[in-house]
């Protein structure tokens, strides 16, 4: 009981030292002013890149039927079967699509800077950047695996919240299933030597004493 | 005793295991770009912008690429050493102005002093997501062939330099300058 208490001690004053606890951007100044300011353009501006891209497709029907409109001065623009409200619902819904992949790419991703954050929840001004080039790929039409590669051959595979299986990372993958195989083998190691212990009959004092604990004084 | 000696031999594992942790800086993280090519950029140089700078231009021999910004403290600190190696001419020291404004690291460097033979002005960050900037200062080494053979975030400290960077530096300017 007491070891296991000390070992938890052990561990957490281990944890607070190594700086997990601590909450600064190395080195503090890539977190500096402007950040929010940054953070929220780049929000921003995944909307409409988003959206710029969603409607490309599209802009072809759209610009048609805006070129038709503009010639009449004030058209309003009719709901329901004009061809320009049906791109307008077509671009939403790939904006749609495109916004949920750009989040998922950008949950997928550690921020360097702010390390245990993803891109998509950091505020360093370098996750922002990056942000801003997750959503200009996704708007040129690059798979996420491109966008992957892109980002592992500039920062590592450290900046994948999903780390490859390889040799470099087997302990990492393996070494949880190790400890507990290890385990598993010390326990049957410590049963079998149980068992081959031979029950001794107990004495006749010692029976005395059982029964009277037992409250079973005859 | 022989019933101790397992316990204490994990314990001493897990100590050891710990306290080699403590000293390790978990936001010190290898570099991607190491073995690979410089990758290239064309930057306006911060002291004549109507001039580019190219990595190319620097094939055949030896530098220094140091990731620098006036808006970054640590940045200042290790000027002084990246002033004194300029001075001992081993190797031509490159700056990449990081996410700045020219007009402000043009003062910058007036005041602290300039190690940099030239620097070339990346306002929008991008060369920097290229080399896999996370933390300025960086400072990297690119050998003759134009390959990154080491990098450093963070601020540069004199036993780093005397110890790694210029023995590094001497041993890649022996090496040919082709393949």
């Amino acid at each position: 009981m007491n070891r296991a208490r000390v070992g938890i001690a052990v561990v957490l004053w281990c944890a607070a030292g190594n700086g997990w606890a601590d909450e600064d951007c190395f080195p503090g100044d890539l977190a500096g002013a402007g950040n929010a300011a940054s953070g929220g353009a780049s929000g921003a501006m995944a909307v409409a890149a988003a959206a710029g891209s969603g409607a490309s497709a599209s802009d072809r029907a759209g610009s048609d039927a805006k070129g038709r409109l503009a010639g009449t001065a004030s058209a309003p623009v009719q709901a329901g079967s004009s061809p320009a409200a049906v791109a307008q619902g077509v671009a939403q819904r790939g904006a749609q699509a495109n916004q949920a992949r750009i989040h998922a790419l950008e949950s997928s991703f550690r921020c360097v800077v702010c390390q245990n954050e993803t891109i998509a929840d950091s505020t360093a001004d370098l996750a922002a950047d990056l942000r801003a080039k997750i959503v200009e790929q996704v708007a040129q039409g690059i798979s996420d695996e491109k966008i992957r590669a892109y980002m592992v051959t500039r920062y590592g595979d450290f900046i994948l919240y999903d780390p490859p299986f390889k040799p470099l990372t087997w302990l990492l993958w393996l070494g949880p299933f190790a400890l507990l195989a290890l385990g598993f083998a010390v326990l049957m190691r410590i049963v079998a030597r149980r068992r081959a212990i031979p029950a001794s009959p107990l004495t006749d004092l010692q029976r005395q004493r059982a029964r009277h604990l037992l409250g079973d004084d005859r | 005793m022989k019933r101790f000696l397992l316990p204490l031999l994990v314990f001493g594992c897990l100590s050891g295991v710990l306290a080699a942790s403590l000293s390790h800086d978990p936001r010190r993280l290898p570099s991607a770009l190491i073995g690979k090519t410089a990758p290239p950029f064309d930057l306006p140089r911060l002291d004549a912008p109507d001039h580019a700078l190219s990595p190319d231009a620097l094939r055949g021999q030896v530098w220094v690429m140091n990731v620098w910004a006036s808006w970054c403290e640590s940045c200042r600190a290790e000027n002084s050493l990246l002033v004194a190696l300029a001075r001992r001419n081993i190797a031509p020291v490159y700056g990449l102005d990081y996410k700045d404004e020219p007009d402000a690291a043009l003062q910058w460097l007036k005041q602290a002093g300039n190690p940099y033979i030239a620097s070339v002005s990346d306002v929008s960050g991008a060369v920097g997501i290229d080399y896999g900037v996370y933390g300025v200062p960086e400072t990297f080494v690119i050998d003759r062939l134009g390959v990154v053979r080491y990098k450093r975030a963070g601020p540069l400290t004199q036993a780093e330099l005397d110890t790694q960077i210029l023995p590094l530096v001497r041993r890649l300017q022996r090496e040919p300058a082709d393949e």
